[in-house]
């Protein structure tokens, strides 16, 4: 794969969203077909249930559509923006039903054998998952949770701290320099989308 | 505050890492409109946002899609045809049963469109609202299209009775199931599909319940080349089970099929 392809990837989606805005369903038919195993991802990982995870992904692609004028591509990549869309979204279902369980990276693996879909082979999401795991891989262990606790399960620093069993400062920094170093790792990779 | 400072607060802001204080903070300089933080909000929203991606990649059940653009489509047709009619509320009962049939063959043939959309290139102009609605007419009228009627027992379709319509396309091996007037499954109960194979063996294919008119549409993807002679719905515990265990609701033969 080039190193254009990223960029590419992104052009396409924000064509792919300009018509989707102009009504038109094959073009979210081609984002869903690109993007739903990274939305279905999200929320297997966040909601842990894979019918909440499915019916969250027609939610938020249905969002998409009905109310695709609020999109703006000055702000956001239309990937960014998907993914914002789905965290929030699992947010709001997570606080809904109060259901919070801790799983890893790790044992979203396990969840494979519950899905019956397969593996996303999208190239520019491949090449995408590699980097930002070679970034995460450079982070302390801690970082890591306390980062994935705050950004996946929606923990607060209290809660962090408690589940790490360390004070609330560490987890601060934890966390702190865990962004940062993640942020410059991505930056290096020039990968922001 | 620092341009440093600017992009750790936004980071902790976007990961939802930040506590109250600072959450205020950023969204005050963001409802601002100071270039400054905007920029930072929006590098530090790419960066967490990549996080999803290391994660392996699953992709969600193909029926969501189905789902998914079954409701597209089905709120562009109504956008379409949402045209006021005069007629009076009595005429309104009195068409009702053609309306209903007319209804079905809308959805089930939208439906169709949608799952045979992968193997037929659809004519660009097909999305459009004003041709949505003969386009699916005319893919209901295909014959590489085959609809069996599902009754209870021998019963023949009645007035108030349940029953259903089991539609199969041989292009892509895949069934649409549409239901209606089934009594909503017992708690803790659903409705299971069974496609039943010449030699008798139930295959499972899949689980349901019904809406608040006892209506559900639902599908199945079959396996490539797989034959079927029968098609039952059974009431089975929640999650389904691997061969029937409850009583059969509706069935017909799938021989009896109309193309």
């Amino acid at each position: 794969m080039s190193a254009e392809a990223i960029p590419q990837s992104r052009a396409e989606d924000v064509q792919l969203m300009r018509r989707i805005a102009e009504r038109d369903p094959k073009a979210l038919r081609a984002m869903y077909d690109k993007h739903s195993a990274l939305v279905y991802t999200i929320a297997l990982r966040m909601l842990k249930r894979p019918e909440d995870a499915e019916e969250l992904v027609t939610d938020v692609f249905w969002e998409l559509w009905e109310k695709s004028s609020r999109y703006d591509q000055t702000r956001a990549s239309p990937t960014t923006y998907l993914v914002t869309l789905a965290r929030s979204r699992c947010i709001d279902r997570t606080r809904r039903k109060a259901y919070r369980q801790q799983l890893t990276l790790e044992s979203i693996e396990d969840a494979a054998g519950i899905s019956d879909g397969s593996p996303a082979d999208d190239a520019a999401a491949v090449e995408q998952g590699e980097i930002v795991r070679s970034a995460l891989a450079g982070l302390e262990p801690n970082q890591r949770q306390a980062i994935e606790a705050a950004y996946f399960d929606g923990l607060s620093h209290t809660e962090i701290a408690e589940k790490l069993e360390k004070p609330l400062g560490t987890v601060k920094t934890y966390i702190r320099q865990g962004l940062i170093r993640l942020r410059d790792a991505m930056r290096k990779s020039q990968l922001k989308d | 505050m620092t341009r440093d400072e600017l992009d750790q607060l936004m980071l902790l802001y976007a990961a939802g890492a930040a506590d109250e204080a600072e959450a205020g903070e950023a969204e005050a300089r963001l409802a601002s409109g100071d270039p400054q933080a905007q920029a930072a909000y929006a590098e530090a929203l790419a960066v967490v946002s990549a996080l999803p991606k290391a994660l392996p990649q699953q992709r969600p059940p193909v029926r969501s899609r189905d789902q998914l653009m079954l409701r597209v489509l089905a709120s562009t047709s109504s956008e379409a045809s949402s045209t006021p009619k005069s007629s009076s509320a009595a005429a309104s009962r009195w068409i009702w049963p053609t309306w209903v049939a007319a209804g079905i063959a809308a959805v089930l043939a939208i439906a169709l469109t949608l799952t045979l959309a992968d193997n037929w290139r659809m004519k660009s102009d097909l999305i459009t609202k004003s041709e949505i609605v003969d386009e699916t007419y005319s893919v209901a009228g295909s014959p590489y299209v085959q609809m069996t009627k599902l009754r209870v027992g021998d019963a023949p379709d009645a007035p108030g009775k349940p029953a259903g319509r089991l539609v199969y396309c041989p292009v892509s091996d895949k069934y649409l199931l549409h239901v209606f007037r089934l009594d909503p499954p017992p708690p803790g109960k659903v409705y299971e599909l069974w496609l039943i194979s010449p030699n008798g063996k139930p295959i499972p294919a899949g689980t349901f319940t019904v809406d608040s008119r006892g209506a559900a549409t639902h599908f199945f993807q079959a396996p490539k080349g797989a034959d079927y002679s029968l098609a039952a719905i059974t009431v089975e515990p929640e999650g389904g089970s691997l061969t029937p265990t409850g009583e059969i609701r509706l069935s017909g033969s799938l021989a009896a099929a109309i193309q």
